[in-house]
Parts: C-alpha cells; sequence; structure tokens
C-alpha cells in the first residue's frame, strides 16, 4: 500500500526556500526603481562584495586565516576581465567564469607555499601579494598602464546592460554562490575547516589532510574573488590601477575593507558574509563625500567587534536576546551564570 | 664607487626608521604577542604632538621632544591596558584588531588636524655640510639622520642585555608562565613594553618629515610601516637584532633597487616595492619565521 503523497513535503524538507525565493524576487526588483548613481554606489558594489565575502568567509571565519591580500585576487579578476573582454572581444559571460579560474590558480599558487605559515606570518605574506599584484598591474603596460582599461558595457545576444540592469547577472551569481557555499560550508568540507581551525593537531589525527583542506580554502576564496573582480570590471566599466597600492579599489585599504566585511558580519556565518558587505558598502555610499570617516568608522567596527562582539551582525540578535534574558532575569531575582 | 656608497648611505636612513618601527613592534610582539599594525599611528601621533608643541605652542625642541616620549609612553601603555590585554596570544585577530586602531588613529589625527600638510614643517636642527671621508663626500644631514635609529635600537639591545629590567623583559619574552612562577608582573613588564615601543615609533615619526623631505600628513607613516614589517617579518618577529637588521637590510636594498633598476624593467611593474615583497614570499617559503626566527617546534 502506497502511502498519500504529501504535497508539502518540499517545504518540510527545505523551509528555507519560500523565504529565499521571496528574498530574491524582491532584490531582483530593486533595479527597476533605483536610478545608475545608486546601483553603481550601492547595489553592484554591495552585491559584488558579498561574492567576495562569501569565500573570504570560508578561508578567514572557516580556517582561521587572515588574508589580507585578497585585493589581489580581485585585481586579477577585474583586469583577466577587461583584457580579455577589450583585447579580445570575449563575451561576459564566458570571462568572468574564466576570471574565477585564473585567480584560483594564483590562489593554489599562493596557497601552497603560505601552507606552513601561521598568524601575523601569513597576513604578512598574503599583505605582500597583494601589494605586488597592484604594483604589477599599476605600472605594467600589458594591463592598460597609466591610461587603464575602459570596457563596453557587456551584452547578451542583442541587449546590452547598463549599470542598473547589470545587477541582475550580479544578483544571479551571488544566488548561486550562496547556495554553494552555504552547502560546502555546513558539508564535510566546511566541518573539516572547522576541525582545522580548532585544533590542526587533532583534526589530522582524525584523518582530515591538512595541506589539502587549507589549499582548498584558500583557492576557493580566491576563485569568488576573482569572479567578483570580473563582475566589477563589468558594471565599473573603468579598470584603472595606478597609484593602486594604496587605492581602495586594488589596494590595501581594499584588502582591510574585504576582512572588515566578514568580520562585521560575524565570522564563519555564511548569511554574516552578505549582512558585512552590505554593511561595509551601505556606510561607503553613506560617507561617500567623507571616504576617511567611513575607513574610521569600519576600522572601529572591526575594533569593537574582535574585541566585544565576535558573533558580528550575524550574531547580533542571539546577543541581545542573552542580555534581555538575563536582564530579565536579575529582575525576577533568580541568578544565572 | 662614490654613488654606490651614497646610495648605501640613503639607504641606511630610510632602513633605520624601517628598524626603529621593527624593534618596537618586535618588542611587543616578544612580550604580549599581539602585533602592532598601529605602530605608524603612534609614530603619527609622535610626529604631530612634536610638531604642534614646537610651532603652535613655542615650546623649545628638547622639552617638546621630552614631552612627546612621556604621551606616547602612556598612550602605549594605554592601549595594552584597555583594549589589547583581552588579545594576548590570539595572533590572527590581533594583526586585524591593530589594523583596525590604525586606520582609527590615523583618521582621528586627520580630523584634529586637517588632511593637508601644514604650513610649516615638523624641523629638526639637522647640521647641513659636507663631510668628505677620503674621496667620499657625505651629506652631515644624512650620516647623523642614519646615526639616531642606530644610537637607539642600540641602547634599547644593550637594556635588554644588561640591565635587570632587561632580564625580567627577556624572561617574559620566552615564556609569560615562567617569568610569572619566579615573581615577575608579568602585565606590568607587558605596559611597560608598549611604552617603549610606542617611543620608538614616536622617534621613527619624528625622523620621517627629515628623511623624506615631505611634510608631515596622519598617512605619512603607512609606506615606511609596510616596509618595517616587512624587514621585521624576514629579519623574524622573535628576535630583535633579527628584525632591526631585516629592517636596515630592507633599507639599502630598496634604495639599491631603485637606483640600479633598468627603466625597461620598471616599466614592467618592476621597482622597489615589487622586489621587497617578492622578496618577502620568498624568505617565508624558505623559513616560515624570518630569517632569525626560531623555528616552531611543538609537541603533540
Amino acid at each position: 500500500m502506497k502511502r498519500a503523497k504529501n504535497p508539502w513535503a518540499w517545504f518540510r524538507r527545505c523551509p528555507w526556500l519560500l523565504p529565499a525565493l521571496a528574498a530574491l524576487v524582491t532584490l531582483a526588483c530593486l533595479p527597476l526603481i533605483s536610478t545608475t548613481s545608486f546601483a553603481v554606489g550601492f547595489l553592484d558594489p554591495a552585491g559584488t562584495y558579498a561574492i567576495l565575502a562569501l569565500g573570504l568567509n570560508l578561508l578567514i571565519g572557516g580556517t582561521g586565516q587572515f588574508s589580507l591580500g585578497h585585493a589581489g585576487f580581485f585585481a586579477i579578476g577585474a583586469f583577466t576581465a577587461g583584457i580579455l573582454s577589450t583585447n579580445y572581444g570575449w563575451p561576459f559571460w564566458v570571462v568572468i567564469p574564466v576570471a574565477g579560474v585564473v585567480a584560483g590558480l594564483f590562489g593554489a599558487a599562493l596557497g601552497l607555499p603560505t601552507l606552513r605559515l601561521i598568524g601575523p606570518y601569513f597576513s604578512m605574506a598574503t599583505l605582500g601579494f597583494g601589494l605586488l599584484t597592484a604594483e604589477v598591474l599599476g605600472a605594467a603596460s600589458w594591463a592598460g598602464g597609466r591610461t587603464g582599461i575602459t570596457l563596453n558595457y557587456p551584452q547578451l545576444g542583442a541587449y546590452t546592460f547598463d549599470e542598473v540592469s547589470f545587477f541582475w547577472v550580479i544578483l544571479g551569481v551571488a544566488a548561486v554562490t550562496l547556495f554553494l557555499v552555504w552547502n560546502l560550508r555546513h558539508g564535510a568540507t566546511g566541518r573539516a575547516f572547522v576541525a582545522l581551525r580548532e585544533s590542526d593537531f587533532a583534526a589530522r589525527a582524525c584523518g582530515i589532510h591538512l595541506a589539502r583542506y587549507r589549499v582548498l580554502a584558500f583557492t576557493i576564496s580566491a576563485v569568488l574573488a576573482g569572479i567578483a573582480g570580473s563582475l566589477f570590471a563589468n558594471w565599473n566599466g573603468f579598470l584603472d590601477a595606478s597609484e593602486s597600492a594604496t587605492s581602495s579599489t586594488f589596494g590595501l585599504p581594499a584588502s582591510v575593507a574585504f576582512v572588515a566585511m566578514v568580520v562585521v558580519g560575524g565570522l564563519d556565518s555564511t548569511l554574516g558574509s552578505i549582512l558585512g558587505a552590505v554593511f561595509i558598502t551601505a556606510v561607503q555610499y553613506w560617507l561617500q563625500d567623507r571616504p576617511e570617516l567611513a575607513e574610521m568608522l569600519y576600522g572601529a567596527s572591526i575594533v569593537i567587534v574582535l574585541l566585544g562582539a565576535k558573533g558580528g551582525l550575524a550574531g547580533l540578535p542571539a546577543m541581545v536576546y542573552t542580555a534581555w534574558r538575563n536582564l530579565r532575569a536579575r529582575g525576577t531575582g533568580e541568578a544565572r551564570a | 664607487m662614490s654613488d654606490l656608497v651614497q646610495v648605501v648611505l640613503s639607504g641606511l636612513v630610510t632602513g633605520g626608521i624601517y628598524a626603529l618601527l621593527a624593534a618596537g613592534l618586535t618588542l611587543i610582539f616578544q612580550v604580549s604577542g599581539v602585533v602592532n599594525f598601529a605602530q605608524g599611528a603612534l609614530a603619527a601621533v609622535g610626529a604631530y604632538t612634536c610638531w604642534s608643541l614646537e610651532n603652535q605652542h613655542d615650546v623649545a625642541l628638547v622639552p617638546a621632544l621630552a614631552f612627546t616620549a612621556c604621551g606616547l609612553f602612556l598612550l602605549g601603555c594605554v592601549m595594552q591596558a584597555i583594549l589589547l590585554r583581552r588579545l594576548a596570544g590570539d595572533l590572527a585577530s590581533s594583526v586585524i584588531v591593530t589594523l583596525g586602531l590604525l586606520i582609527v588613529l590615523e583618521g582621528g589625527i586627520g580630523i584634529a588636524f586637517g588632511y593637508s600638510p601644514p604650513a610649516r614643517p615638523l624641523s629638526l636642527p639637522l647640521p647641513d655640510g659636507q663631510f668628505n671621508l677620503g674621496s667620499w663626500a657625505l651629506s652631515q644631514q644624512e650620516l647623523v639622520l642614519a646615526a639616531i635609529p642606530a644610537l637607539l635600537v642600540g641602547a634599547l639591545l644593550l637594556g635588554l642585555r644588561y640591565t635587570r629590567i632587561g632580564a625580567t623583559v627577556r624572561a617574559v619574552a620566552q615564556s609569560a608562565r615562567g617569568a610569572r612562577l619566579v615573581g615577575i608582573r608579568v602585565d606590568r613588564v607587558r605596559l611597560g613594553a608598549w611604552g617603549v615601543g610606542a617611543i620608538l615609533a614616536g622617534a621613527a615619526g619624528i625622523l620621517i618629515p627629515s628623511a623624506s623631505t615631505s611634510p608631515i600628513s596622519p598617512g605619512m607613516v603607512d609606506p615606511y610601516l609596510l616596509s618595517a614589517f616587512t624587514g621585521a617579518v624576514i629579519g623574524g618577529l622573535d628576535s630583535l637584532p633579527g628584525a632591526a637588521v631585516g629592517g636596515w637590510g630592507l633599507g639599502i636594498i630598496q634604495n639599491l633597487v631603485s637606483y640600479y633598476t633598468p627603466s625597461q624593467v620598471t616599466n614592467w611593474g618592476i621597482g622597489k616595492d615589487t622586489v621587497i615583497f617578492a622578496l618577502l614570499l620568498a624568505v617565508l617559503m624558505a623559513r616560515p619565521t624570518g630569517v632569525f626566527g626560531t623555528p616552531i617546534q611543538r609537541r603533540v
């Protein structure tokens, strides 16, 4: 005898599906009401950096290694996209994955030798890589040199995207990235990352291959940074790497902002990466006339989060709830630990 | 040959600033386990305090320097006591927290004093003649600028080696737990190390405007900071002489590279900064804790 099929079984299995779809549709409506300056200043960068932060959080939150060089991978992705689409006329939907692969190759190449480095040595090595990339791209003639690279608007068939409608592409890529990263983080691979972060000795005793997983985390974060970079190239339309070691697009300030997104959003929280990217981009958009104030604000938020509230934005509800519960417990005279 | 000597001397001037920053960094790192990027902000605070006292309040140079040193000592202690004590041992996040502090403090200076460089420079009474050594004519100013960091770092090293306080600092650096067992107040040693580290940073900050002949600005230390840290990491973060030597070496290498690199190579994006970061990556690959650093040994 066959049991009657429950028409809501899929809902039981994936309770997140409806809210996720609703969020996606809401976000997809945003370009319809957005102006060009709002899209360029907030929507497009928030989506782009969310993709990057998702990958970077696997590395920083997952394996616990602070990279200060991901602006380098972002720049590699952006310039791969720029060179391929202007010099060779490749369509953007080919360029984006290719940029991810190129950045991933660099990531694997840097991930292997930096495997043995711990704490500050790892941060310094990645920082060196980021600045090296920015310097080379800023001065090299094949990367546009001092004049930079100007891209055409990306085309799909007969349709030409502009800054506003390109948000749909970013949103699509971000949604797919979120799905993949969520599964990766909550599957065996993600647990292996966390095991390595907590104690690499114990993890290795359980048969987790240290080198393989560290390099994997690094490479994935580099691929996503490269993809984000190629998206950036497409909506920004112009790549300028001169003075780039100190520029806020490809230089050290960018790397710091990326780390701030992950830290402020919530270390090792998948949704937190997105919150952090949106928060930092919102700060930058809101204070775009006072960039130094924006920088100060996210510098301060890094300090506050790391010293006081390690959960970041994603951990905020839990923290407020605990505080409220303790307060109530004190009111009724119950002592709580 | 005369060119070479001149280039090396200029390298020693820049390298001396790297060495000061690197020595403060290493001292703090050894004793409290925090990699202090805020060293750059402390340097800027020192330069601005000294400049403000001299130019806005008409204080003579020596009292201004003394006041700056005391103020920086206190500022370093406060940073350790209030913020960074909580981070002891958490290597990875200490880098990020101090980077955040660097941004905040530099922004604070920018708001207090403005971002555009002030009209009056921070001037030190330096000789401007030539010093003739055989056939080489060396600038006296550069000689003095190269000598000051050497004296300061040398005094620090001697103090650590031959005084009682120095011995307690070295004990804490070796093992905080062991030092506590023999009755050393580890927290006080850490406070002191932060204070002294801040003074070293301030000295670097005061020398930078003279060494680079540029006006003071909130972010003026940043390029020096990166090279100094690179030098310290190349030398080894847990070896003070190593880090200082790394700083000086890096200054000389940078100057030699930028003097002798043909322009075709520069157009490919390879200059003095690319060379040092390539060097950093190469050294870390061969020796993950720097040239003079102790290799990490762990027991299961």
